[in-house]
């Protein structure tokens, strides 16, 4: 369902999620909501999938949005990797820095 | 032809977009939005959250997910009442407010809390020198003011530019019900300093009964009255603590709220001041032509452009129900008679028991709808009276 290397975000609410896509999406990122796989969250919850490529630019309108995901994982060959956040709370892109 | 003139209650007809809209979103999109997430529930998902950013660029809401759907504004009154006060805390309100709040303030008090009602004049007027007394009584601030911002009886607009600038100043929640004025007049939550924010969606904004909204400012986390599923962590036996999720348990009325976007959408087309002018101008005929008319009392500020959207007047030696029963049967006129759900602002102006017949046009009344009721209450005073379409006595 989700290619190698595409980054997931998980939100506090389903609403955020729906704010983040939207948002996003009139940044130009090619960003879609998803059901949340179920090794990331449990239940319902609803994800945001980005590509790869995108990573770097969605860290950095999720930021100045200050729409700061409760979670962010990169798929991978062997399961998801967490993106982990700042010290402050921001996500920095693992690759680009 | 019936003629609709009891807009105040809800807004009928609607903008042909606004049916439109609700056909269409329960035809194409008639799944629950937030529930799940393949691609008809996203698409009503968005549409939504487009009714939420809608509602939020209307009233100069900064974050859209601070404004919760509810299926009315009394729902959405009761939302924050209930959910934001507790024992001990002391609330202000007025002797013109709607049951929406009045009855929820009296239930409150059985459970702690205290209630300071402030007096408005016989015209309705609240005077804010009064409301920042009340608020500040006992040299301790109260926890909250509660007004409506424009009579449903008598159309009286409040000042709450002022009374909400003073209430943040010092504090004090201040809590609009907006019943009458979303749609009608300005409402600009930051520069009027409106923590809480109550509204119908089907009033003056155009919306299908059944949509509401509440504004909370961004700190206030409300009480939920209403728990059950919210469409996300779902393994959590706790409501959410993200707004609007936690107060908004169960499945939203999207056909609704398209109608309500549609609405929306057509009030900021027109734009609201030029929404105004229209009923002004009807309620400056109205006003005219009931005062050439023998034993007739207006209630309220009895200059248009201080009415708000309604005028309520009284018949000498009638009864305000046969009056409109009257309307109904014989000329096809629809108004409101009685108390409106206002009992302690007819306690103001005087009207208590009988009320008034409260006349509302809405955005696509005429002049000539203004002239047929008043030629109808003519007919009914008898036959030596008559006005012309001028207004004048014959």
């Amino acid at each position: 369902m989700i290619p190698e290397n595409d980054i997931i975000a998980l939100f506090k609410a389903p609403a955020v999620a729906m704010k983040a896509e939207r948002l996003l999406r009139k940044a130009a990122l090619d960003c879609r909501l998803i059901p949340a796989p179920r090794e990331v969250a449990a239940g319902c919850s609803m994800a945001l999938r980005c590509p790869a490529a995108q990573l770097s630019t969605m860290i950095r309108e999720l930021n100045r949005l200050q729409l700061t995901p409760r979670a962010m994982y990169r798929k991978s060959a062997s399961g998801y990797q967490p993106v982990t956040p700042s010290a402050e709370g921001e996500y920095h892109d693992p690759v680009s820095g | 032809m019936i003629l609709y003139l009891d807009n105040a209650a809800t807004s009928f007809p609607k903008p042909e977009e606004v049916y439109q809209a609700a056909d269409r979103t329960l035809r194409r999109y008639g799944v629950n939005p937030g529930r799940g997430s393949y691609g008809l529930v996203l698409e009503a998902g968005r549409l939504v959250y487009r009714t939420r950013e809608a509602v939020a660029e209307l009233f100069n809401i900064a974050d859209e997910l601070r404004v919760v759907f509810t299926s009315n504004a009394t729902e959405a009154i009761n939302l924050a009442l209930f959910g934001l006060l507790q024992p001990g805390d002391r609330v202000v309100t007025s002797s013109m407010e709607h049951n929406a709040v009045s009855r929820p303030l009296h239930a409150l008090r059985a459970r702690g809390i205290q209630v300071t009602e402030v007096p408005a004049d016989r015209f309705g007027r609240l005077q804010p020198d009064d409301v920042k007394a009340a608020a500040m009584a006992g040299g301790q601030a109260a926890r909250m003011v509660v007004l409506c911002h424009c009579s449903n009886v008598t159309g009286t607009v409040q000042p709450i530019e002022e009374i909400g600038p003073w209430c943040r100043r010092h504090g004090i929640l201040f809590m609009v019900d907006a019943a009458q004025s979303a749609g009608l007049l300005p409402i600009d939550v930051q520069s009027m300093a409106i923590d809480v924010l109550a509204a119908p969606g089907h009033k003056c904004l155009l919306g299908p009964p059944g949509t509401g909204f509440l504004y909370l400012r961004e700190d206030l986390q409300p009480t939920p009255l209403i728990f059950g599923g919210t469409g996300g962590d779902s393994m959590s036996e706790e409501m959410p603590e993200a707004l609007p999720e936690r107060l908004e348990s169960g499945t939203l009325n999207a056909p609704a709220l398209a109608g309500l976007l549609a609405g929306i959408e057509y009030v900021q087309r027109i734009g609201i001041r030029q929404v105004r002018e229209h009923k002004t101008r009807l309620l400056e005929a109205l006003l005219y032509g009931l005062r050439q008319l023998p034993g007739i009392r207006i209630y309220g500020p009895g200059t248009a452009t201080e009415h708000g959207g309604v005028v309520s007047f009284t018949m000498a030696g009638r009864d305000p129900a046969e009056t409109g029963f009257l309307l109904d049967e014989q000329y096809g006129i629809c108004v409101r008679t009685g108390l409106h759900c206002a009992p302690a602002a007819h306690g103001t102006i005087g009207t208590l028991p009988s009320g008034t017949i409260r006349v509302s046009p809405g955005l696509f009344n005429t002049r000539e709808d203004v002239d047929r009721l008043l030629s109808a209450l003519t007919d009914m005073l008898g036959p030596n009276f008559s006005i012309s379409q001028q207004g004048d006595v014959q």
